[in-house]
């Protein structure tokens, strides 16, 4: 953890150590207060010395003022450096999480990445911010209390031997139980956001398939864990703040026995006793504020841990570094005996098995089966979202891991399963296809997806504000959005994974016109669920589980395999119905 | 970021009624009231034993240890009355915190529950016009910030209130010509909360609208991802991220150094109280013969009565943050 401070303080190292160096000295004021008290008590008064007694007041009250400057000093340095670190912290996070690819997203989740860049690392900052005063002003007070505590009567502080080992040993106890329940704590905070977050994207379907009972058990489940892991945490963590009063009233008692006894027997100083009472506790206070931070220190580290397992991963998917002499984009894809299987997953079963097949430019190609039978991930290879482990995929003649990212992707127009929009207008969102085409490609794209008309029709037109993930148009615009916004890359290869599915057939068969007159030399590969939408491609794939079963036209096909009969038949029957 | 269609995320507003979700809260937390008065009697408790033994310090002092005497039989005793009575307080600490940290959990479980109940039943629309950003942050942030408060403030701000009049009414009893000076710097140390608070709270406010903006964005490109990256727009979404979080740096910075300079401002005023407590306190003793063990006592007393001031100052910027996200969650609850 020390080493995550290190690394993210840049810019902010003055500040994180002329901070401590304040509250040092702010401690040291405090801490000679109790002198110059057992001073009055001891010499001023029983002298009857009543300007003695204004000289002394005098000096605590220019030792006060002192010390707090320096507090306000230290916690001016202490915001900047813990923010500082906090932002640095933070930007260096999610730059990592851009270099990441699907299979490191994939591992872990999106629920539990954003987690780690909100929570864990506000965690870490507040433990600096707060922790560090803390941290370090107390140890500081320990070690003067107890140095003049010695100084002032050695055989009292005697007291101390026995109550800070047993202070120490709850402290220590407490915390290697709290800090294991923590994490298991954190975990179940993960699982609900994960049920939480599944059951927002996925509303649509638990309502639409009646879900809504067996979700409920499972949230409660998730919700039952989580209260269950914090009363497990909570019951013991409020043993401190007790076991601590504990220890510190039946140290202030002892020595106001044994003290009390020795100034009965005048070996010892009123004064001095009522000082010595003031560092004890001073002392013990701080042991309890040490076991306060480290506590919170311990909660940090486990925030630490979950930040540097990110910071930690390399990317599986590495950018090739240097130029490579690259074919001119044709758009031609070819699958070479390509096996593939998600690592996340663990199962180790493959996804693909020994795939070959290839798509001439310009061609429309379709790919059907069933579900989990890998249709996703096969294209998923192509922008090379995900590495094959056996084979290779090559796109224009060269394998697709011998291309810098940034150009294969460039030549490539995706249209995922799940349309994503982000917060923005309409231009903007259209804009990512491409960011430097002008005004009229960008209307193009639209008339193309046969988005132009309903995006008129808004009151603002393109500059229509698209709120979080585009949740204010409906399921089939956007799928329209998402396909203009893929086609004013203009791809040499475009791909459209599952994403007509909202849109009906007549503008389908629109869509499709229009990549037949506009992008007429692109390689378009879809999927689709539709025999109506794929009936027209020049080849359509039939994968089924894991291979493909089948290809050829729809004629071909029809006559000839047995799976697409079937999948013909059953919609025929649909539309009989 | 909440653009216009986009409602605040993460930013505390005040709460609308307080009161009204006070105490729908608390039928959260129990539907009868024993454990409640249980919680009370427990924290009252702990509070007079506190205050009570300290108190017992003045005697002992001016009957045993200064008196000239040699009982050391009756010094005795008397401390084990005093190690007494602290043992009833830390039994009653413990009984209080616990019946708490019970309630409090099962309290937001059931909130939890009935929340995602409630959004089981949400029509559709619902859905599409809240960003689930949004939706999420009142499962999490929210429930959990009421959780902490149920479980923390508002006791403390019970206990921190009995606190200070309890060390109040002893002071006065000990020595009210002394209570006039902490008065003074009492009244000085509010003064000072209210001038600094107000300046925090705004900074805060402006710091958690940073932080909405922060956590809006990193919800929706770590969401939308592989979007990003079929795009190559990664280096778009990394500059874009950069001025967002150097926007809430800047604000947390200015917000974090008011909140945190509270703490040494109000603990070394309480000094400077102890260094005029200390002067005025021996001149009584020289001049008016004020006793000894009642100035030792009150010095203590000084010293502590700045505390649970700080406390209230902290539970109520807590208190006002839980209030507003549990008015959040009844939003959802009362569509």
């Amino acid at each position: 953890m020390l080493f995550l401070f290190l690394t993210h303080l840049e810019g902010y190292k003055k500040q994180a150590v002329l901070s401590p160096v304040l509250i040092v000295l702010e401690a040291v004021c405090e801490l000679l207060l109790p002198l110059v008290m057992a001073e009055i008590v001891d010499t001023a008064i029983p002298a009857g010395d009543t300007r003695y007694i204004f000289r002394l007041g005098a000096a605590m009250l220019v030792l006060s003022a002192v010390s707090m400057a320096c507090g306000v000093g230290a916690a001016k340095y202490a915001a900047f450096a813990s923010q500082g670190f906090g932002g640095n912290l933070r930007q260096c996070l999610f730059d990592k999480i851009q270099d990441f690819s699907f299979a490191d997203i994939d591992r872990f989740s999106s629920a539990s990445l954003i987690t780690r860049m909100t929570n864990d690392v506000n965690a870490m900052t507040m433990m600096l911010a707060m922790g560090l005063r803390m941290l370090i002003r107390a140890p500081v007070m320990l070690i003067a209390a107890f140095t003049i505590a010695l100084v002032l009567n050695a055989r009292l502080a005697l007291v101390l031997v026995a109550v800070v080992p047993i202070m120490i040993g709850v402290i220590v106890v407490l915390m290697k139980v709290c800090t294991r329940l923590f994490e298991t704590m954190q975990k179940k905070i993960d699982g609900l956001n994960n049920v939480l977050q599944e059951n927002l994207v996925a509303i649509r379907v638990v309502k639409a398939f009646v879900r809504g009972n067996h979700e409920r058990k499972k949230f409660n489940r998730s919700s039952e864990e989580l209260m269950q892991a914090g009363l497990n945490v909570g019951l013991r963590i409020i043993a401190i703040m007790p076991v601590m009063i504990l220890a510190l009233n039946g140290a202030t008692v002892a020595v106001l026995y044994f003290g009390g006894k020795m100034v009965m027997q005048a070996e010892f100083d009123l004064g001095d006793l009522q000082a010595f009472i003031s560092y004890i506790s001073q002392i013990l206070m701080s042991v309890m504020m040490v076991a306060m931070s480290l506590l919170q220190l311990s909660r940090a580290q486990a925030c630490a841990r979950r930040i540097s397992e990110v910071l930690e991963t390399e990317p599986s998917v590495q950018d090739r570094t240097g130029p490579a002499a690259l074919p001119a984009p044709k758009g031609r894809v070819e699958f070479r005996d390509v096996s593939f299987k998600y690592v996340a997953s663990g199962t180790g079963d493959d996804v693909l098995s020994h795939i070959s097949f290839t798509v001439e430019p310009g061609k429309f190609v379709a790919i059907v089966g069933g579900t989990g039978t890998g249709k996703s991930s096969l294209v998923n290879l192509i922008p090379r979202f995900y590495d094959v482990t056996g084979g290779a995929v090559l796109v224009d003649g060269v394998d697709v891991r011998d291309y810098p990212l940034e150009e294969l992707r460039g030549r490539i127009g995706m249209v995922l399963q799940t349309n994503i929009l982000f917060t923005g207008t309409i231009r903007e969102n259209l804009m990512w296809g491409r960011p430097g085409a002008t005004e009229e490609e960008m209307l193009q794209a639209a008339r193309d997806a046969q988005a132009y008309d309903f995006i008129m029709a808004l009151p603002d037109g393109f500059d229509t504000q698209l709120t979080q993930g585009g949740s204010n148009v409906s399921g089939g615009q956007k799928q329209r959005l998402c396909i203009a916004r893929a086609m004013l890359r203009k791809p040499s290869i475009l791909i459209l994974d599952d994403s007509t599915s909202a849109v009906d057939s007549a503008t389908e068969a629109a869509i499709r016109e229009s990549f037949a007159k506009n992008l007429k030399d692109s390689t378009v590969i879809i999927i689709a669920q539709r025999i109506s939408s794929v009936q027209y491609a020049d080849e359509i794939l039939i994968l089924d589980d894991d291979h493909i079963a089948g290809r050829g036209t729809h004629e071909e096909l029809l006559r000839t395999n047995a799976i697409y009969q079937e999948i013909y038949r059953s919609q025929q029957e649909g539309v009989q119905e | 970021m909440p653009g216009p269609h986009g409602a605040p995320r993460g930013g505390y507003a005040k709460p609308k009624n307080m009161g009204k979700t006070v105490s729908r809260l608390v039928r959260y937390l129990t539907r009868s009231k024993l454990p409640l008065l249980l919680v009370f009697l427990c924290l009252l408790l702990s509070v007079l034993s506190n205050l009570g033994g300290s108190y017992m310090m003045r005697n002992i002092i001016n009957d045993f240890i200064w008196s000239g005497c040699t009982d050391f039989a009756g010094l005795g005793l008397s401390i084990l009355k005093m190690v007494g009575v602290f043992l009833v307080g830390c039994l009653a600490t413990y009984g209080q915190s616990a019946t708490m940290v019970r309630l409090g959990e099962k309290g937001v479980n059931r909130l939890r529950q009935e929340l995602f109940d409630k959004l089981q039943d949400l029509p559709l629309s619902y859905f599409d016009q809240h960003p689930h950003g949004e939706l999420m942050s009142r499962f999490t942030n929210d429930a959990d910030n009421v959780l902490m408060v149920l479980e923390q403030s508002v006791v403390s701000l019970c206990s921190s209130c009995l606190m200070f009049v309890g060390l109040v009414a002893l002071m006065l009893f000990i020595n009210w010509k002394l209570f006039l000076v902490i008065a003074v710097i009492l009244a000085v140390t509010m003064q000072v909360f209210k001038a600094l608070g107000g300046r925090s709270r705004r900074f805060y406010q402006e710091q958690q609208s940073a932080l909405g903006a922060v956590n809006g964005e990193i919800q929706e490109v770590i969401e939308g991802l592989k979007v990003v990256k079929a795009f190559t727009h990664e280096e778009q979404a990394k500059a874009k991220f950069q001025l967002l979080n150097n926007a809430y740096r800047d604000a947390a910075q200015k917000a974090n150094f008011y909140s945190t300079m509270i703490m040494p401002v109000a603990g070394n005023l309480m000094n400077i109280s102890y260094a005029f407590t200390a002067a005025f306190g021996g001149l009584l003793s020289v001049l008016q013969g004020f006793d000894l063990g009642g100035l030792v006592v009150y010095l203590n007393y000084s010293k502590q009565v700045g505390q649970p001031l700080n406390q209230i100052s902290q539970q109520m910027t807590t208190l006002l943050s839980a209030m507003a996200g549990a008015e959040r969650i009844f939003e959802v609850m009362d569509i």
